[in-house]
């Protein structure tokens, strides 16, 4: 039953058009529609209208047609859109009541598009679609994600979050499809990594950059690819930084930088002993270890009693589980990260081995050991 | 009784429903919470005075009628450090006392200096000491003729230092053994401390441990060794009415200070405490007492109060932090030792200087008097001044942001006008305060961080409006009641209900409660009547309609939010369907 009409029947009467109130608002632009990505509840925010917008952009550029966000604060706002936060809720329907389409997360604005009878896309995963979904006018779709098999949450914390389970370009085709733009986008997405939502930036320390070169940015720092301990100084210094390794580390080093290293993550091997471990710790340092080889795992466990041993943080090509089945040698993939190393951006450690600098575009998958490890990163598709 | 006195509960049962689901409420509500500015406001008081614990008073200064009339706290503080709540309010509670001086140092130490110590008044008259004869008489009849007789009369709870008295007795019985020395313990042994454990675990003889036995049947009472609960009582014969004294049949108070008069010394060992009522009677039968010289106990072993000091270890409370003190055995030993071995005449001066400090400083005549020559100095409040209705307040503003260039003093007054809505001077308690926290090293931001929680608290509190306030009770037509707290998703769909609503029922105004925030939401609806802010006893229609002979404010209540908020109850996973149309 839909929330609204559990709302209805409890009050005894059908469920009545209202007429939301909107305030006056400045628009620049006469074509243009509406992304609204917040959510009361934070499993039901989509992390992928990024590539969603890169799917679309040309397209509503050829057409004049702008880009719209609301959002809550800064830190959320969207490339490519032109951003808005603490508008008031009549402004907002004001600015929604002109919009060509609304695209959001199951929240109000879509409620609002609905009852100006405006095109709508609802992204639903917290609860079914048939549940939330608005009711009045006739132009809204939905859009619900599989959940990886999951039931819906209702609110409850999701590892990893159902919506980003949603395929970018089914959100894609759909805007396309309400705009009445020919364009669709010609692939199919066969997985999405944990990760892959959340941007990151990894540096190797094999070369040095300029102080101001990611100054106050959070980074990984892969001292396990390329162990230089002045190379890692050079990059410890103003920034913030999860420092990786295999190797010990000066415990001086760590103590004198413990503000900049939120987690020292260690690849633990035989060169680890237990006090080094228990120095790093007292040094103030926060911790994680995990162990690569999993036949391994019990026996480390045991020899570093005291210790959290996790498992490996990386992958195989066996954890594509069902998609394995449509994997095949022109499938490409895009990665969450950036990998940084002697002054060039690749899409993972593979790509660098292989010297294929990040341009951006889709890279066929290298299909490699090393390829398979950051998994977790990648989104894979093809072609259809 | 000579005065009138009202309860502190209020009538209406579902309110007295939601006060129950909440403890911290149900406990504010049984200080008066609930009820008190409907009193204040009928009863129209002059002057309003708190004897409680400082808990008791929590956000009383911020309501209403505070600071329009006479106002005062006369309150226990027993512990270090001292609750926020005693500090944070102390700026606002001009005359603000204390029962013991330890607190009012204490107080003084953060910088309020405007507090007083006014002990808690006794009764002086019903204590004293006995005819040397009848004292006599009185301890053969217990058997205590030649026996050192050590004090102590208290409620048995784990607060006062039961282990740390025996053992100091014991040490004392090995240091004296011819003293013949008794404890005689009058309190409940039925709970609190388990004292015939503690006497075994301690190679104690019982015989030497006495305690008072009350008769149920015929009251009257014996001081013996202890021989379990509901023995037969020697005076009447009658069986299982012979009880240690309790809270539910105790000995008079003539019996008790019989009971005073038999002892030799009285020991107080306490972890912390109020005022500890039983010192001061000790004193006024003329005994030397031996108190734990921290809180309270403090001014009852100064020299001229003819006590002496017990010497304490430090430990924390768990949970609250709060210093108690664990009362040293030996020095229980060695101020027993000191009063053993005191010349008669010595002992009986002192004894005489003790009862004479009760009364220069506990009796109702010197503390009575000091409330009533107060409140006769104090002029009479003009009620016809007074408007307490949360409209004649103005709101506090916590979103002011004042102008930084200023001084310091300057910049003080000017948030208190602005932000709490206070106009005072360089004279007022709270400005003295906050400037010595200035000199103390607070910053700006911290003090301006403490106002703008005030200004929130205050705002809640003054301006929460009863149901019955909410309506237009002058209109004729038949009220609805339309309740939806929260999301803003589910507060706009609510508009198209409430539009079918107001079709069916178009001689009704239809009342929307919901939290403030979403006002903006609804705020241009036609279909409603009045926007009203949500408040958590709505969640059930009979607060709206009433029920039995409660008064009914609204014809009809709809909360449909009570089956997909409070309660998930709708959602199937979205597979079930509807068999009839609802658009």
């Amino acid at each position: 039953m839909n929330v609204l009409e559990k709302y209805s029947v409890n009050c005894g009467v059908k469920i009545g058009h209202p007429a939301p109130a909107t305030s006056y608002f400045p628009l620049k632009d006469d074509k243009y529609i509406v992304l609204d990505g917040r959510n009361k509840y934070p499993t039901n925010i989509y992390e992928m209208f990024s590539d969603v917008l890169g799917y679309i952009k040309e397209s509503l550029e050829r057409e004049n047609i702008k880009i719209y966000s609301f959002h809550t604060d800064e830190k959320t706002i969207l490339l490519d859109t032109q951003p808005f936060i603490n508008l008031t809720k009549k402004q907002e329907a004001y600015l929604i009541k002109n919009s060509m389409l609304v695209v959001s997360c199951d929240n109000l604005s879509t409620y609002y598009a609905s009852a100006f009878d405006l095109p709508s896309l609802g992204l639903y995963s917290t609860y079914p679609a048939a549940c939330t979904s608005p009711l009045w006018g006739k132009q809204h779709v939905s859009l619900e994600s599989n959940r990886a098999g999951n039931l819906p949450a209702y609110g409850m914390e999701e590892t990893p979050k159902g919506i980003n389970f949603i395929n970018p370009e089914d959100v894609a085709n759909v805007i396309l499809e309400k705009l009445h733009i020919d364009t669709r986008v010609d692939i199919e997405t066969i997985y999405i990594g944990d990760h892959y939502p959340i941007k990151v930036v990894e540096v190797v320390p094999d070369f040095v950059a300029a102080p101001s070169f990611l100054q106050g940015k959070a980074i990984n720092l892969r001292a396990d690819y390329h162990f230089h301990e002045e190379r890692i100084v050079h990059w410890l210094q103003g920034r913030t930084v999860n420092l990786l390794i295999k190797n010990p580390i000066n415990l001086n080093l760590l103590k004198y930088f413990k503000e900049n290293i939120v987690q020292l993550t260690v690849s633990i091997n035989d060169t680890f002993s237990e006090e080094y471990l228990r120095q790093v710790i007292e040094g103030g340092t926060s911790l994680e270890i995990f162990c690569e080889n999993k036949e391994q795992l019990a026996d480390v466990r045991f020899q570093f009693f005291d210790f959290d041993i996790e498992e490996s943080i990386f992958k195989s090509k066996k954890d594509l589980d069902e998609s394995l089945n449509k994997f095949n040698k022109n499938t490409q993939f895009l990665s969450g990260k950036i990998l940084i190393s002697d002054g060039q951006k690749y899409s993972c450690l593979e790509a660098k081995k292989q010297k294929k600098v990040l341009t951006g575009e889709p890279e066929v998958v290298y299909d490699t050991k090393d390829f398979w490890k950051e998994l977790d990163h990648y989104r894979l598709f093809n072609n259809i | 009784m000579p005065w009138k006195s009202v309860g502190t509960l209020p009538s209406n049962k579902k309110v007295l429903m939601e006060i129950a689901k909440d403890a911290a409420r149900q406990r504010d509500a049984g200080y008066g919470h609930e009820l008190i500015n409907e009193i204040i406001a009928e009863e129209k008081p002059d002057v309003y005075l708190g004897v409680e614990d400082i808990w008791a008073f929590t956000g009383f200064t911020s309501r209403p009628w505070w600071d329009k009339i006479h106002s005062m706290i006369h309150t226990t503080l027993d512990s270090v450090p001292l609750l926020p709540e005693a500090i944070q309010a102390a700026p606002k509670i001009k005359h603000y006392f204390v029962w013991a001086s330890f607190a009012q140092r204490e107080l003084e130490r953060v910088g309020h200096t405007h507090i007083k110590t006014v002990r808690g008044s006794l009764e002086t008259k019903n204590f004293f000491k006995l005819e040397d004869k009848e004292r006599e008489s009185l301890r053969e009849k217990s058997g205590l003729t030649k026996n050192f007789v050590i004090g102590f009369v208290f409620r048995n709870q784990l607060r006062k230092s039961v282990p740390n008295l025996l053992e100091g007795f014991k040490k004392f019985k090995a240091a004296h053994p011819d003293s013949n020395p008794k404890l005689l313990l009058h309190t409940h042994w039925g709970e609190g401390w388990d004292i015939p454990t503690l006497i075994k675990e301690k190679n104690l003889d019982n015989s030497d441990i006495v305690t008072t036995y009350l008769c149920g049947k015929c009251q009257q009472y014996a001081v013996q060794s202890f021989t379990g609960q509901a023995i037969e009582c020697p005076h009447c014969f009658t069986k299982g009415s012979f009880y240690t004294t309790n809270i539910k049949v105790g000995v008079s108070e003539g019996q008790l200070n019989e009971i005073y008069n038999l002892m030799d010394v009285y020991c107080h060992p306490f972890t912390s405490g109020g005022q500890e009522i039983p010192i001061q009677e000790a004193k006024l039968t003329e005994l030397i007492t031996l108190a734990t010289n921290y809180s309270c106990g403090e001014d009852s072993c100064v020299p001229e109060s003819g006590g002496l000091p017990l010497e304490w270890a430090e430990y924390r409370e768990p949970g609250t932090q709060f210093i108690k003190a664990s009362t040293s055995a030996t020095s229980i030993c060695q101020q027993l030792t000191k009063v053993y071995e005191t010349p008669l005449a010595e002992r009986l001066a002192k004894g005489k200087q003790a009862r004479q400090f009760v009364i220069d400083n506990y009796s109702i005549e010197v503390v009575g008097k000091f409330f009533e020559d107060l409140f006769d100095e104090l002029p009479l409040v003009n009620w016809d001044d007074i408007d307490l209705s949360p409209d004649a307040l103005e709101k506090r503003n916590p979103d002011y942001l004042p102008p930084e260039e200023s001084g310091d003093s300057e910049w003080l007054l000017d948030i208190y006008k602005n932000i709490l809505r206070m106009d005072i001077d360089e004279t007022d308690n709270g400005y003295k305060y906050w400037m010595n926290e200035f000199v103390k090293g607070k910053k700006r931001p911290e003090i301006l961080h403490y106002f703008v929680q005030t200004a929130k608290k205050e705002n809640v509190e003054l301006f929460k409006k009863s149901l019955k306030e909410q309506v237009e009770d002058t209109r004729p037509n038949k009220r609805i009641a339309y309740v939806m707290p929260e999301h803003e998703e589910d507060i706009f769909m609510s508009l198209g209900v409430v539009r079918s609503l107001k079709q069916l029922y178009p001689d009704h105004d239809i009342y929307f409660f919901t939290l403030q925030k979403h006002f903006q939401l609804i705020d241009e609806c036609k279909d409603i009547y009045k926007m009203c802010e949500f408040s958590n006893e709505m969640d059930d229609c009979f607060f709206f309609e009433g029920k039995a002979d409660e008064e009914g404010i609204f014809d009809m209540a709809f909360l449909p939010w009570l089956e997909t908020k409070r309660a998930l109850n709708y959602t199937r996973h979205g597979r079930d369907r509807l068999q009839f149309g609802l658009t």
